[in-house]
């Protein structure tokens, strides 16, 4: 501050009365802060890394080209389950770090304050950051899904000669395609809710992204310590608990909605037999929880960093 | 005058302990009003009410004419804060920084921004990473942060935190011109010589009731006392104390301190030399604001510097 320099117009008049906090505005710079994280970036790259990674050891196996010429509707079906297992597993890890990081931050350095202290509602911050991070997890599933058919598109160009395989798919492997990408929504919708729910009840980015990154591990490895007790026991009890864990309702959903074909699952599932309606039931309400929580959390307590 | 800022009966209790104790005081229009106490007297508990960061237990506080509490959304837009240390995106750019509070704040021109970089001094500077800036960088930033919205009403906690001495100076110089275009500035410090340099009035706050408001210039007139230089001062002492004006006589630093008969200097003289006392120097006593501080608490809690 030089003890010359004028008083800028600004401060010498009233200036026109500013139009205050919006919720346009809020999104916006809840956009700002996302495309300016380097980090965000780093992972993004690194997930194009592992992708082309995945997509080489998958195209590298010879069984899939012979599946391919044999039945492309397995081909199709199978390189599907690969994407939604990889697509699941990598967009999940990657949303709940950027999710976590971006109310945890606030938290961290002190500049919920100053969003608060300017007059922004505590709720409509919330909905900003939660819109800004679902249309973040949808440009993450355009890019994949990009990625994924221009993989598909050369491959099956490359090893056929032409795209027939594709064009001659039954109408019931694009539906099943659907499912997935509403799987993949799911997903990506419980992961953004869980990433900052995290960081709201801990107040803290390092709280916010251990307790975020930490959930799915613990579920799915509970539904295995479950198991383990139920045989010890010789009680359902253990086992009727898998059916109410997040991670292994998420995991069986692509499961329960292709009936029509076998999908694999590569992490745990309930233990016993559930159905699509429990698992959204469980799901949903798993969601509402971290709703609720981020909610009351958010607008009830006092800011004390 | 009008009143810009006011608390009406605040009071604040963690548990049963509490922070703010039936606080009132009132901020006028134009003016730089001082905010003081020694660290956990009460200040920032009280800012972050009146900036609605937290609930008052009772009470309320009165922000523009409103109460912030109901009209915060109406009335904090109108208002700029630098709470404690700056709160800012370290991975950020300072001008990054700016984009991102004045998306949220809203209607907020890119020129706007170019200004208060220049007003701080941080415009060759904006395009650095804010985590590469010094602690008095960051400080200047937060205080732009703070004018993006040409503020009517300034509150700032502590701000000379982190600022070497002619950044003090400029900040002094700064808050003057802002008080010069109609805004109205309130300083919390613990720094007694601070306030006692740029503010109009003062409210001193410990334990977190308020022990007095009143303009800086009545409190520093020294309460009609006289410092008085002269041979065997605990002798003169002696034949003060028993007289009526002269109770509060007392040794200050080799020499003594008392009232005069008649409140004027050359009453004092008269009566002491009478009495073979010949003053080597009378001056008429300037207390600081630390020793008002301490006289006013009793010896207050370390702290106040």
């Amino acid at each position: 501050m030089s003890a010359g320099v004028e008083v800028p117009v600004g401060l010498r008049t009233r200036s026109t009365r500013l139009p205050g906090p919006s919720f346009p505005g809020a999104f916006r710079g809840e956009l700002l802060k996302l495309r300016r994280q380097r980090s965000t970036v780093g992972l993004l790259l690194a997930a194009v890394l592992l992708f082309a990674v995945v997509m080489a050891v998958v195209f590298g196996d010879d069984t899939m080209r012979q599946t391919l010429h044999r039945d492309p509707r397995a081909f199709f079906d199978e390189l599907l389950s690969i994407l939604l297992i990889l697509f699941d597993t990598g967009s999940g890890i990657f949303l709940l770090l950027v999710s976590a990081r971006l109310v945890g931050m606030e938290y961290d350095a002190g500049t919920i304050r100053v969003l608060l202290a300017r007059g922004t509602g505590r709720v409509q911050l919330l909905l900003a950051k939660w819109l800004a991070l679902a249309l973040f997890g949808l440009l993450l599933l355009a890019g994949f899904l990009v990625l994924a058919a221009v993989s598909l598109l050369v491959v099956v160009e490359a090893w056929e000669g032409s795209l027939s395989p594709i064009a001659s798919l039954p109408a019931v492997a694009w539906y099943d395609l659907g499912l997935n990408l509403s799987v993949a929504l799911i997903s990506i919708g419980v992961c953004i809710l869980l990433g900052t729910a995290a960081s709201v009840v801990g107040r803290s980015l390092a709280f916010g992204i251990g307790a975020a990154m930490a959930f799915f591990p613990a579920d799915n490895f509970g539904a295995i310590v479950m198991g383990l007790l139920a045989r010890l026991t010789h009680q359902t009890f253990w086992l009727r608990v898998t059916e109410y864990l997040l991670g292994p309702n998420l995991n069986q959903l692509p499961v329960e909605l292709q009936t029509d074909h076998r999908v694999p699952t590569a992490f745990a599932t309930p233990l016993r037999p559930v159905d699509t309606a429990h698992s959204l039931l469980v799901i949903g309400a798993y969601a509402a929880v971290f709703v609720v929580t981020s909610l009351l959390l958010t607008w009830r307590r006092d800011v004390l960093e | 005058m009008t009143t810009i800022l006011a608390t009406h009966d605040l009071c604040k209790s963690y548990g049963t302990r509490p922070a703010v104790d039936h606080l009132e005081f009132e901020v006028s229009q134009g003016e730089i009003f001082g905010f003081l106490g020694p660290n956990g007297a009460g200040k920032t508990t009280t800012i972050r009410m009146a900036l609605g960061l937290i609930r008052p237990t009772s009470g309320w506080v009165e922000v523009l004419g409103r109460d912030v509490a109901r009209h915060r959304s109406e009335v904090l837009p109108r208002v700029g804060a630098l709470i404690e240390a700056p709160a800012l995106y370290a991975y950020m750019s300072g001008r990054a920084n700016l984009q991102a509070f004045a998306s949220v704040l809203g209607g907020v021109a890119p020129s706007r921004l170019d200004e208060v970089l220049e007003l701080v001094d941080l415009a060759p500077r904006q395009g650095d990473r804010v985590g590469t800036y010094s602690m008095g960088m960051k400080q200047r930033l937060g205080v732009a942060v703070a004018l993006l919205n040409d503020p009517e009403l300034l509150i700032l906690d502590e701000p000379a935190n982190g600022l070497d001495p002619a950044g003090i100076v400029e900040m002094r110089d700064l808050l003057r011109r802002l008080v010069d275009q109609g805004k109205t500035v309130f300083v919390s410090s613990h720094v007694l010589a601070e306030v006692q340099q740029i503010c109009d009035r003062v409210a001193i706050i410990h334990r977190g009731r308020l022990v007095t408001v009143a303009p800086v210039a009545e409190l520093l007139s020294g309460r009609g006392e006289f410092e008085v230089g002269m041979e065997d001062p605990a002798a003169a002492m002696a034949l003060l104390r028993n007289t009526t004006w002269g109770a509060d006589a007392r040794l200050h630093r080799g020499g003594l301190i008392t009232r005069s008969p008649s409140g004027r200097g050359r009453d004092l003289v008269r009566f002491l030399a009478e009495r073979g006392f010949w003053p080597d120097r009378v001056t008429e006593r300037q207390q600081n604001l630390e020793e008002i501080f301490l006289h006013l608490t009793g010896g207050a809690d370390g702290g106040v510097r």
